[in-house]
């Protein structure tokens, strides 16, 4: 477990919806499901770092697309999650549920 | 003036200039729906945090391109200045002399940090004022105003500007081969 590296919130989000939008996860799209499933609004500066980031770690790939017309013949930098990523989303998972196991929530704490 | 591209190659002072492209092509497809304003808002942004975050990564190794690029653009300004010392008009041989090693002082921190070229110019500032100031407060004989801040590579915007030129027209390390 110990080479399975440790997610922090806003990566555990963005690997989550870089999963939920399969081939269509870039920049764009992946913001859009943040905000879109969480409220938040991710600032552009902190994703691209963060997806450089999560890169560098091995928990995703990235691949350039074909040039198109609405950016200005700019190519979209598809990421998907690698096996590594896949590891560290299922290892924080296990974590959230082991901490939440057995704990009463109080119902007025509850959105 | 098409602002993707001066959007771009703002970017490109602080990202790879694949990544700079793909970045303003989202800013560009989002700006369609949110307008100009959060477009440049969002290049600004993005720029200051991918110079934190070079920061945050390799501060030692920034810190020490900063010392080593101080000491190239002096010897470079050294060099250029002298012939210059010699003319009628100095003054402006000088100020010729300082932007050319600010120039040349950018290309060779660029080739170093192809990746980190803005915030390797900023610490070409940053670390030396950082130290002048050091040295200024542990030896308290020295008077602030007896000390010139001009070697600083980018004391004033024009050496500044030079600086991140050259830093652009650094051909740079090519990034690893991919595949």
């Amino acid at each position: 477990m110990a080479d399975i590296p440790t997610l922090g919130e806003f990566e555990h989000l963005v690997l989550l919806a870089i999963l939920r939008l399969d081939e269509e996860a870039y920049g764009l799209t992946i913001r859009n499901e943040i905000r879109a499933r969480t409220g938040r609004e991710p600032a552009p500066g902190a994703l691209y770092t963060t997806l450089d980031r999560l890169e560098d770690k091995g928990l995703l790939t990235s691949s350039m697309g074909d040039p198109t017309p609405q950016r200005g013949g700019r190519a979209k930098r598809f990421v998907k999650v690698s096996a590594t990523g896949m590891k560290a989303l299922h290892e924080a998972r296990r974590v959230y549920l082991r901490m939440w196991d057995g704990l009463a929530f109080p119902e007025a704490a509850r959105g | 003036v098409d602002r993707s591209r001066i959007a771009e190659f703002v970017l490109s002072l602080a990202l790879p200039a694949e990544r700079a492209s793909a970045v303003t092509g989202d800013f560009l497809e989002e700006a369609a729906a949110r307008g100009g304003l959060w477009f440049w808002s969002s290049v600004g942004r993005t720029l200051a945090s991918q110079v934190w975050e070079d920061w945050r990564q390799a501060p030692l190794e920034l810190a020490g391109l900063g010392v080593r690029g101080f000491a190239v653009n002096l010897a470079v300004f050294a060099v250029l200045a002298l012939p210059g010392l010699f003319l009628n008009d100095s003054r402006s041989a000088i100020l010729l002399a300082s932007c050319a090693a600010a120039y040349f002082t950018g290309r060779w921190v660029g080739r170093r940090a192809p990746e980190r070229k803005l915030a390797a110019c900023l610490a070409l500032g940053v670390v030396p004022a950082a130290i002048l100031v050091g040295v200024l407060a542990t030896i308290p004989i020295w008077g602030v105003e007896k000390i010139s801040f001009s070697g600083v590579a980018w004391s004033d915007p024009l050496s500044f500007f030079a600086v991140v030129y050259g830093a652009l027209k650094s051909d740079g390390r090519k990034p690893a081969a991919q595949g």
